[in-house]
């Protein structure tokens, strides 16, 4: 099992128009896939992210933004546990932001630890 | 991060719901005139709610958390507005500059649903056409999406959303307007109880197509209306009456619907499981609307909910009683919906083609084109009439009208009859 990041770009409410009703729709649908994936033991986090961003540039100035254009702005990640990139790929396909207008970018977690030694047993610590 | 499972916690409504207080609360404090701006600050703060709670979960006291965001949009916008100038007149007249103050003095969380529905008064703007003051105060605080509204009114969305508008626009341009107190309510109070009886009714016949009835609704409009009867000026026969229409419809929820989930008619309804206690709550409002000499419609249709209500079992309903309670809602404010229902009463006392004489002779059948409850009526008693023919065409038409499944399943269950 390796970790993915699930990144959600766009597909905001803010000016989709909608009523509270649709809101509370759209926040039961949130609600129904994060308890699948935890259902499922493979949620490993998420959060949601400020509007609010800063740059900082190699020689050291600070600007505010970048003020992305709200359909490629970043609202939020999740993090799951999954067997391959496709198995990742399918829980990506199941996220709300999609109806929206949103979309996921997957992006597998490096992983850091020592590989195993092909053909060698790890001797059991003393 | 909180378990966001605990979602499902919110109950059905939560954030129409809120969005009707809210917008009462800041437009108490920015006046009438700025109803939009109280209405952006509200869907600012829904989506702030939908964005942070949809990730990581609802918090504890999501009402608490909602106000306290409002609150806090809603002076940001009153300092980038240029502060007094924004405010209600009456609210600048005793606070000045000091917003936060008047802020809090009139904002506060438990003064809100007596707020409500005195917003729902300034909404009822007499100086808009009497279509646009309902409507805009089903859409601003009541929550009513324009497709909902539409369906109430068996209009077009197109045009609601047109009206709504219209009569925004019109607000925003008056000028001052004070919120009415006392005396002033009265002449108003017509275009409330039309309100909260279209509140009720989206509640009991949803037009959402998964939803047979939303109880929060009706519970909402019964609230509204208690506040009525319990205002010195408000209390009239008419809200008595329509308090007591409420209650008495309220009482047969649980016998409409099976366990399946489909609707269950009130030939077929276990008398049983009707509330006794809110029967006898209807009655006793009902007893208490029966005074000066004017039969509200509310009055009538109360009329006709208490002898159902009271009747130990379809059969011996007093239909000849109800059809006279119709003949005199024909008289007081006649509707193509009322002459439906009428025919469908002729129908139990005289056979179905009496029923079927009475639809026919339907002065305005073309306002009842696409309303699914037209043809449902058609097949019913066509099939009693003995023409399983036409009654199959009639409720194949109603079966495409409805969105609703469970209005859909009642119509194939009676599509089957036809063919025996």
């Amino acid at each position: 099992m390796n970790d993915y990041l699930l990144l959600f770009h766009g597909g905001g409410p803010e000016d989709a128009g909608l009523s509270a009703e649709e809101m509370q729709q759209i926040m039961m649908k949130w609600s129904r896939w994060t308890t699948g994936l935890r259902d499922a033991g493979v949620f490993k986090g998420g959060e949601p992210l400020e509007r609010e961003a800063r740059t900082v540039s190699p020689d050291g100035s600070v600007k505010d933004g970048p003020f992305a254009e709200s359909k490629e702005l970043v609202g939020g990640y999740v993090m799951v546990a999954a067997a391959s990139m496709d198995e990742a790929t399918e829980h990506a396909k199941q996220c709300p932001i999609l109806s929206t207008g949103g979309y996921v970018e997957v992006r597998p977690v490096m992983d850091i630890t020592l590989p195993p030694i092909d053909g060698h047993v790890s001797p059991c610590p003393e | 991060m909180t378990e966001s499972g605990n979602i499902h916690r919110l109950v059905e409504g939560f954030f129409r719901h809120e969005s009707g207080r809210l917008v009462a609360a800041l437009t108490r404090v920015f006046g009438i005139r700025n109803l939009d701006l109280a209405e952006d600050v509200v869907q600012t703060s829904l989506v702030e709610a939908l964005e942070t709670w949809s990730l990581g979960g609802v918090p504890d006291n999501p009402s608490g958390w909602l106000f306290r965001v409002a609150r806090n949009r809603g002076l940001d916008a009153l300092r980038r507005e240029g502060n007094a100038a924004r405010l209600a007149p009456d609210v600048a007249a005793l606070w000045g500059d000091d917003v936060v103050s008047a802020f809090d003095e009139f904002a506060l969380e438990g003064e809100i649903p007596d707020a409500q529905l005195r917003m729902m008064f300034a909404c009822c703007d007499p100086d808009l056409p009497s279509r646009s003051r309902v409507a805009l105060t089903l859409n601003t605080l009541c929550g009513f999406s324009p497709h909902e509204i539409s369906a109430a009114f068996l209009s077009v969305d197109e045009a609601v959303r047109r009206r709504l508008t219209r009569a925004r626009k019109r607000l925003r341009d008056r000028g001052d307007v004070e919120v009415p107190v006392g005396e002033a309510l009265r002449p108003r109070l017509d275009d409330l109880h039309q309100v909260l009886y279209l509140l009720f009714n989206e509640g009991y016949n949803s037009s959402h197509p998964d939803q047979l009835i939303r109880k929060e609704l009706c519970q909402e409009a019964v609230r509204l209306c208690q506040l009525l009867t319990q205002h010195p000026v408000c209390a009239t026969p008419a809200s008595w009456a329509l308090l007591a229409l409420m209650l008495l419809h309220a009482a047969r929820f649980d016998a409409r619907v099976n366990t399946d989930g489909d609707v269950v008619l009130l030939a077929d309804q276990d008398r049983r499981r009707w509330d006794r206690g809110l029967i006898a709550a209807g009655l006793r409002a009902l007893e208490r609307s029966a005074c000066g000499d004017d039969a509200t419609p509310y009055h009538l249709e109360a009329g006709i909910a208490a002898h159902h209500c009271l009747s130990p079992s379809f059969e011996q309903t007093d239909w000849r009683i109800i059809l006279q309670h119709y003949d005199m809602l024909m008289a007081r404010s006649p509707s193509p919906v009322v002459e439906l229902n009428r025919a469908i009463v002729l129908a139990e006392l005289r056979g179905p083609d009496q029923g079927l004489r009475a639809i026919h002779a339907i002065t305005d059948v073309d306002a009842l084109a696409d309303y699914p409850y037209l043809g449902a009526t058609l097949g019913q008693l066509h099939l009693a009439a003995g023409d399983p023919e036409r009654a199959r065409a009639w409720f194949l038409r109603a079966r495409e009208q409805t969105e609703s499944p469970t209005q859909r399943h009642l119509l194939d269950r009676k599509l089957r009859r036809t063919l025996n």
